[in-house]
Parts: structure tokens; C-alpha cells; sequence
């Protein structure tokens, strides 16, 4: 990892009698997008409010590029307009009683910017953001990707050490979620940023980060490249908050050339797993099977070795199909080819690739 | 082929004469008649020249006296020069309480919003009281406290002066109004815009200033603006401390015009006319202002993280508390000391405190008629208020008739007319026709005068709530069988009872205080405890006036605390 931007040790915080933050430590490289995931409540928003200075920690360390910032311990708690940070809010609390380009220019009044130094940054922060025909605007008089740009430009302008976006997409539209998406990497690659990104939206999420910290109930579940979160979750949180999962009942049946042989509870047959980053329990034991339904393979014919099914219906949905099979006494969602759609009602066979597999607890 | 079904002959004819049309047109003139009649008419008898009584004769003498008298055209001066410095001093010290409130971690916050609440239902003509007791001249408590210093040799304060009479308004519910309506205006801000200048790099008070004003600027002027409709309509304060330095404003004047003998309705209803057109900027712009989506309040989710004051936390506190209590605790505690002393502000005769004042009044006729003219009205004026009310709400906002805009139009009309002016337009409506006649001098003048007076306030609270109703639970009632009047007794007025009885405890509350609205149209023999108050305080008996101020915070100020003990969300905002 590049030198350490931010690090972060031990935030602690309670709102009442609930933890809100239960000892949250990591730290960020210079140029990195660091994204903090998890459901609503999770304690996303309140870890980066804290960084940003907007919320107090009962407990912990926040250090910026050396400096302490905040320590309970020391007594340090650096008020936001001191940190030099940039923020992009969810609301994208644009001033509305100013025009685009003073909202942009505030920053940098603040910090006593001479008159021709302010036009000229302020002119080429709205030509990064491709707003610079909108200068003169009142500044509600945008739609709401363009309040999202000026958002953007206002806290890049005076160049912070960290960028902090709160949700900063999940008010717009699909389509113009998505085209935000690309710029944003784009702007980020271009300018070398360092991010720290929350939301709730996985996907978001995978598409954007260097690394992921997905957060539950106040902790940090797992850390870690977005790759190694969806393929090699550490918990089942993880493994069921990112993506989908099928999951069957089943039991070890033997330790076989470094893998494990699974006999299913409630369908006929039984399935091979090949060595993971997750340990095998023992022969015996009671486990959960799970596997990504993308990687299941629909066979109707052969399919050797694979689990005999029956699909029960189909949602054709454009570029493939949701196939609902039953396989024994479960009932399985798989991915299928869009070619999928006329199987309904027929017998096929599911074909599980063992390094697929994982085992976990049951 | 099928038959075609033609539509029913005569649908317009029927509908003509349904019922709901029916009461429409009723309630549609009845509230024409109340606030839209007596208005009219004094524009109309601005222009006669004709002796009391006497048929209108045309001539412009009134409006000549009126525009050329310095003691009539100097009095809107007065009003407005008024207006300006109890604005001046009141607005920004408002604006920062309530942001304080609002927006900060400020402790007890909850405790010093509901002393600005009691603030606001302390009768202002009590609060006077408080302060003449303070700042008399010859026997305020202050001005005595001054001058054992030994360099001070003469009374600094004057409360009978211009600035006195800007205090006592400040003191009575200037302030608090404007709190109460700040309030909740900056706790609708989304905290993201602070937070945005914040973490940009500016600091608490830069971000007040520079970001939270200015974004707010339209809501702040609407409010301003309806402050200072409010404060034209004031009455009382100038009627006991104007007239002892021969100052006037027009409401004072138009009052001593019509109250004197012979009375002159000419010029009275040219002057009021006068004021009523310096009202109607006002009114029109704090229209366009409220019409007008105001944008910093976001719908939706909003995060409201207060601003932590960090080590001003105690100073604002402190300051904020003693705000308050020199505008609830301070005047209470001499009206309440004033009530139990033989001669206010003498300690050292042998006998300082008494009870005689109360046993006196108590055992007093007049006073005792006075209760009762008290509870009769402002009960009256509750129960009948909110029926008239509830039915206007529902025309404007439920029908399509053409004519319900007029109607919301009328119902907004008593926000702009100076109660005073009502009292006049109501004296023209029931002494210059026989057939009203019979009723002046009985409590029914007084009731409707308050009814009219607070016909603004309870019409849109009542209003709020009836657009928040889905049409469904009503169109639900009529489908499974029920007539509209049926649907509209049996599930809207039910489903809508707080708040008919809110705004019914409301309406009691103002009546049972209200001066300006009955001054004109009481008699001697319908004479409330308010009226009575202000006759006590103008003849300067204050410990008597003391006394009646007691009951009369009992009857606003209590009644306030009572229903909102009993879960009644009373105040001007829902």
C-alpha cells in the first residue's frame, strides 16, 4: 500500500444505550478509494462524519497525512473547517441563495484567496465537472445531476487531502447514476483523489473501490479488495450482502484429495468441493452449501455428476433469464441464458463446478 | 344496438338546491357579512359629511381633516415609526434565540421553548403592568433601585414615552411571536448546508452568517413581514402609555375619535382607511413571500444534527435565560407584588401589604358582571368559531365551487383588518341599521368581533389538517351510502376533533384577552375583564388592575397551560 493518508484506530460511539461504532480502525492510502458499505444503521455515515469532524467519537485516534486530528485520549478534536477536507453531501446541500459559481468560490474566500486566483480556480472546477456554461446560474435552478457536479467541484477546488462522499449518487436517477459512476472513476484516476465513499449500494461499491470496509451493527465485517469480498467472504453477512447466494442443507461426508464430499439433506445426491479460502469442518458435521447463481450451469442433456432438477418457472428478464428449479425439496433461483425461456416445465440437470462451493456452518 | 343513456334532465337544476350548495351560500354570506361588510362600509362613511345618524350626505371633509391634521396624519407616523424600532431591536434578537434553539446543543432546550410559549400567551396589557410597576417615573421599582446611587439624581426611565412604549412591546410578545415562528423555520433547514461550509472552512458564526441568513432570507422577511402586520394591529399598549405624553398612533386615534362626545365617525373611518391602505403593501408582499416554494427546506429526509457550542455552551444559555425571563418571570412578579400592596412601590409605610385590593374586587359587581361577560364570550366565541370555521375550511378546501375563492379570500381578510377597525365597521353595521340594532349592547356584538378576529388563524390550522385527510375516507363514506352531510358530521368533523378542539381553546384563549376587537363595540353593561383592566390602568389604579390582570392570565395563559397538559398542541403553527 502507498503511504498512509489516513489512519484510523478504535472509534468507539454509542447513541444512548445503542453502539453506534464499535472499535473501527484502518487506514488509507494516498490515491485510494476506500469505500464503507453496509445496510442503513450500520454506523457508514457516522464513521465518515466523524472523519469529517461533523460528529464526535467517544473514543479512538484519527490521524491526516501524520497529525492527529482527533484522539479522546489527548484531547484533540480538530473543529471540520480546520481539517481541510473536501465533502460531498448526500443532499448535495447546495447554498441556494447563491449562484454556481459563488458556491464554488466560498471555499476559497474562506481561505483568502485573492480575486483573479478565485475566477480562475473556480472556472477550471467547473470545466473538471463540465458546468462552466452554468456559471452565472442560481444554483437551484439545477437538476439534480448538475447540484451533484457543483457538489463535486466545491470540494475539489481548494484541492483537500480527502475527498468524503456521503451517498453522494443515491438521489439521482438510474441512468444518471450509472454515467456518474464513470466520471467519477474517471475524474478520481485523473487526479490522482483519494476518496472515502459511503453507501449502502454494493454494487456502487465493487465498481468503484480499491478496497471495501463492509460495516454491520457498528463493526467492520470484512476489509478488503472489492474481488476478494464477493468471491471469498468471511461471514455470511458479507456473503449475503453482496450478491445473491443459493444455498442447500447438506452434511460432510468425506475428506477426499484436499476437498470435501457433501451429501444433500433435502435433495438426492451429493456434490464435490474443491479447497477454498475457507477451512472444511469435519466429516460429519452439518453444513450449508453455497455457491453464486451465476455459476451454475443449466445442462439439458448430460451434465454428468450434477444434481437432477425440474424448472418450474422462468422470468425472462431481456439479456438472460431467473430460472426457479426444484432440485429435491429445495427451490433454487439460478441465472440462465436468455435462451432459458422455453424450459419451463422441463427436466434438466444443475451442474455445481466444485471450486465454485463453499461450506459453512449450518 | 344498445340504448344510449342520456345524461339526467335537470343535473345542474338539482344540484342548484342540494343541500351542501345550500349551506355554501349561507356560510359564504354570513362570513361576507361579518368581514367583508363592515370594512366596506367604513371606506363608504369616510366619504359622508352627515351628522351621526343622520343619511349619508357625500363630501370629502373627513379625508381632508384626515391628510391635513398633523394629529391625524402624524398618528400612522407614529404607528410606523413604532413599528420600525420595535423591529429593529426585536427581529435579530429573535433570529438568533431561535437559531440557538433550533440548531445548537443549548441546554434545557425544551424548558426555555416553553417559557417563550408562556411568553407568547401573557396577555401583553399584563405585561405592561409589570412594567409600568418597573419603570414609572415616580414609582418604578427600577428607576427607584437607580437613583440610590449616589450620582444619579433624576428617574433615568420614562415608560411613558416613545421608547418606552417599544419596550413594553418588546416585552410583552414581540420577541416571542417571532420565536415561535423562527423556530421551527430553522429547525427545517437541512444541516447539510451548515455542514457543507463547515467542512469548506468556515466556522460556526461565519456559517450563520455568511450561509444559514442569507439562505433563509425570503422565509426570515415573510416572517418580519408578518410581525409587523401584527404590530399595526396593536392597541393596548399605546391606549395606556400614549396617551399621559399626548402621543397617538392610528389605532389609539381612531378609538379616541369615536369614543369621544359627540363622536366623529367621519374622520375615524377616514383615518382607518388611511392605515388600511399602509397595511396592504405589507400584506401583499408577505403573500407573495409565503406563496413563493421556499427552498431551503428540503422534503424528504433531513439530517438534523445540532451545532455544538462547544465552551459558549453556559454564556448562550445564560444569555438566552435571562431573555426569557425579563419577558415572563420580571413583569409577572410585580403584577403579582402590585396586587398584594396597599400603595405600589411604597415599602416603607407601616402597613405595605394587603389583601384588600382582592377582597374589594371580588365582592365588586362590576367586576363580577365583568367575569361572567368574560366567560360568555370567549366561550361563546370558541363554540361558534369553530363551526363557522370548520365549514370555510371545508368549502375552500373540499369544493369546487367557483366562489370558494372568495370565500378564502374573506377568511384571510381579519389577518390584515385592525381589530379597532372591525370595532368600527362592526359600530356601523349594528347602530346604523334597525335591524341590527337590538343587538347592540349584548354579548352577541362581542362574540362575533372576536370570532372575526380570529377567523385567519383558526380557518388555516383547520385548513392544514383537512388537506393532510385523503379524499378517500370521505368518498369511502359516501360510496357506502351516506349523504355528504352525514360524512361530513360523522367521519371528517370526528376524525378532525383535536384540532376543532385546539382551535376552539385557541379562540377562547384570544377572546378572553382581546382588546383591540371589543374596545368600541362593548358597553358598560358588556364590559370583560380585559376592558375593565385597561379602564383601571388608564385611571391609574393599578393595585385593582393588578388584581384583574391575575384572572385574566388564569383565563389565557392558563387555559394555554391546561390544554396543553391534556395533550393539545396550542400555538400559531401546527
Amino acid at each position: 500500500m502507498p503511504e498512509p493518508i489516513i489512519e484510523i484506530r478504535g472509534l468507539s460511539k454509542s447513541f444512548g444505550s445503542v453502539r453506534a461504532l464499535e472499535d473501527i480502525g484502518f487506514s488509507i492510502g494516498k490515491g485510494e478509494v476506500f469505500t464503507l458499505l453496509g445496510p442503513s444503521g450500520c454506523g457508514k455515515s457516522t464513521t465518515l462524519r466523524i472523519i469529517a469532524g461533523l460528529e464526535d467519537a467517544e473514543a479512538g485516534e484519527i490521524r491526516l497525512a501524520g497529525n492527529t486530528i482527533f484522539s479522546s485520549e489527548r484531547h484533540i478534536n480538530l473543529p471540520p473547517e480546520k481539517r481541510n477536507m473536501g465533502m460531498v453531501f448526500q443532499s448535495y446541500a447546495i447554498w441556494p441563495h447563491m449562484t454556481v459559481a459563488a458556491n464554488v468560490a466560498y471555499p476559497l474566500k474562506l481561505r483568502g484567496v485573492s480575486g483573479a486566483d478565485i475566477r480562475d480556480r473556480v472556472a477550471r472546477a467547473l470545466k473538471l465537472v463540465d458546468l462552466e456554461a452554468q456559471a452565472d446560474r442560481d444554483a437551484p435552478k439545477l437538476s439534480g445531476g448538475q447540484q451533484q457536479r457543483v457538489a463535486l467541484a466545491r470540494a475539489l477546488v481548494y484541492e483537500p487531502e480527502v475527498l468524503l462522499l456521503d451517498e453522494p449518487l443515491s438521489n439521482l436517477d438510474v441512468k444518471l447514476r450509472e454515467q456518474m459512476r464513470f466520471e467519477l472513476k474517471l475524474l478520481q484516476e485523473r487526479l490522482g483523489l483519494t476518496l472515502i465513499y459511503v453507501t449502502h449500494d454494493q454494487s456502487e461499491a465493487l465498481s468503484l473501490s480499491d478496497r471495501i470496509a463492509l460495516m454491520n451493527f457498528g463493526r467492520i465485517e470484512q476489509l478488503g479488495p472489492p474481488r476478494d469480498l464477493y468471491e471469498n467472504p468471511a461471514t455470511e453477512f458479507v456473503r449475503d450482502f453482496l450478491g445473491k447466494t443459493i444455498t442447500l442443507a447438506g452434511r460432510v461426508a468425506a475428506l477426499e484429495n484436499g476437498g470435501a464430499r457433501v451429501e444433500l439433506a433435502r435433495a438426492p445426491g451429493s456434490l464435490a468441493c474443491a479447497a477454498g479460502a475457507r477451512a472444511f469442518p469435519a466429516a460429519g458435521t452439518d453444513v450449508m452449501v453455497a455457491i453464486r447463481p451465476e455459476k451454475v450451469r443449466i445442462a439439458v442433456e448430460g451434465g454428468n455428476g450434477g444434481l437432477p432438477g425440474r424448472i418450474e418457472t422462468v422470468l425472462y428478464q431481456g439479456e438472460r433469464t431467473e430460472c426457479l428449479v426444484r432440485v429435491g425439496e429445495e427451490l433454487l433461483t439460478i441465472y440462465g441464458p436468455p435462451e432459458a425461456a422455453g424450459l419451463r416445465g422441463r427436466d434438466v440437470t444443475l451442474v455445481l463446478p466444485a471450486e465454485a462451493i463453499s461450506l459453512w456452518p449450518r | 344496438m344498445a340504448e344510449i343513456a342520456l345524461p339526467p334532465l335537470g343535473g345542474r337544476v338539482r344540484r342548484m338546491f342540494e343541500f351542501r350548495t345550500v349551506l355554501f351560500a349561507v356560510v359564504l354570506l354570513v362570513t361576507l357579512f361579518l368581514v367583508l361588510y363592515p370594512v366596506l362600509l367604513i371606506v363608504f362613511y369616510s366619504f359622508s359629511v352627515a351628522e351621526t345618524g343622520a343619511d349619508f350626505v357625500f363630501g370629502l371633509d373627513a379625508w381632508k381633516r384626515a391628510l391635513s391634521e398633523p394629529a391625524m396624519f402624524g398618528t400612522i407616523v407614529n404607528t410606523i415609526k413604532l413599528l420600525v424600532a420595535i423591529n429593529v431591536i426585536s427581529f435579530p434578537v429573535a433570529v438568533i434565540v431561535s437559531w440557538v434553539l433550533a440548531r445548537t446543543d443549548i441546554p434545557w432546550r425544551n424548558g426555555l421553548e416553553f417559557m417563550f410559549w408562556i411568553s407568547f400567551f401573557l396577555p401583553s396589557l399584563s405585561v405592561t403592568l409589570g412594567w409600568i410597576m418597573c419603570l414609572d417615573p415616580e414609582y418604578g421599582l427600577l428607576n427607584k433601585l437607580v437613583m440610590l446611587l449616589p450620582f444619579v439624581e433624576e428617574a433615568p426611565f420614562n415608560i411613558y414615552s416613545f421608547w418606552g412604549i417599544v419596550w413594553a412591546h418588546i416585552g410583552a410578545n414581540s420577541i416571542a411571536v417571532k420565536v415561535m415562528l423562527l423556530t421551527p423555520t430553522f429547525r427545517n433547514i437541512d444541516s447539510s448546508l451548515e455542514e457543507a461550509s463547515r467542512v469548506a472552512g468556515a466556522g460556526r458564526l461565519g456559517t450563520l452568517a455568511r450561509i444559514v441568513v442569507p439562505a433563509m432570507m425570503p422565509a426570515l422577511i415573510a416572517i418580519l413581514l408578518m410581525a409587523m402586520i401584527r404590530a399595526m394591529q396593536s392597541f393596548e399598549i399605546e391606549m395606556v402609555l400614549g396617551p399621559p405624553f399626548q402621543f397617538y398612533v392610528y389605532s389609539t386615534k381612531v378609538y379616541a375619535l369615536i369614543a369621544q362626545e359627540p363622536p366623529e365617525f367621519g374622520p375615524a373611518s377616514a383615518l382607518a382607511t388611511l392605515g388600511l391602505a399602509a397595511i396592504l403593501p405589507l400584506i401583499f408582499a408577505q403573500r407573495w413571500l409565503a406563496m413563493r416554494r421556499q427552498y431551503t427546506t428540503l422534503t424528504g429526509k433531513l439530517q438534523t444534527q445540532p451545532v455544538r457550542l462547544g465552551p459558549w455552551r453556559t454564556p448562550v444559555f445564560l444569555g438566552v435565560l435571562t431573555v426569557v425571563l425579563v419577558l415572563t418571570i420580571l413583569p409577572l412578579v410585580f403584577v403579582g407584588l402590585a396586587s398584594t400592596m396597599n400603595l405600589f412601590g411604597f415599602f416603607n409605610i407601616p402597613d405595605p401589604y394587603t389583601l384588600d385590593h382582592w377582597v374589594a374586587l371580588l365582592n365588586d359587581e362590576t367586576f363580577l358582571q365583568a367575569v361572567g361577560n368574560t366567560l360568555a364570550m370567549a366561550g361563546g366565541a370558541g363554540i361558534f368559531s369553530v363551526v363557522l370555521f370548520s365549514l370555510v375550511a371545508y368549502f375552500t378546501v373540499r369544493t369546487t365551487f367557483r366562489a370558494r375563492a372568495l370565500l378564502d379570500f374573506v377568511s384571510w381578510l381579519p389577518f390584515a383588518v385592525p381589530g379597532i377597525l372591525f370595532g368600527v365597521g362592526l359600530l356601523f353595521v349594528f347602530l346604523e341599521s334597525p335591524l341590527f340594532r337590538p343587538l347592540y349592547g349584548t354579548m352577541w356584538l362581542l362574540i362575533l368581533a372576536t370570532v372575526i378576529s380570529s377567523m385567519t388563524l383558526g380557518t388555516q390550522i383547520i385548513k392544514s389538517n383537512m388537506m393532510q385527510l385523503g379524499h378517500e375516507l370521505e368518498e369511502a363514506s359516501r360510496v357506502t351510502g351516506a349523504t355528504w352531510w352525514r360524512t361530513f358530521t360523522r367521519v371528517v368533523l370526528p376524525i378532525l376533533m383535536p384540532v376543532l378542539l385546539l382551535v376552539g381553546v385557541m379562540n377562547f384563549i384570544s377572546a378572553a384577552r382581546d382588546i383591540a376587537s371589543v374596545a368600541l363595540v362593548a358597553t358598560a353593561e358588556t364590559k370583560t375583564l380585559a376592558l375593565l383592566q385597561l379602564d383601571y390602568m388608564v385611571e391609574g389604579r393599578y393595585e385593582t388592575a393588578a388584581v384583574t390582570s391575575f384572572i385574566v392570565i388564569i383565563l389565557s395563559t392558563g387555559i394555554a397551560l391546561l390544554a396543553r397538559a391534556l395533550g393539545l398542541r396550542v400555538g400559531i403553527r401546527n
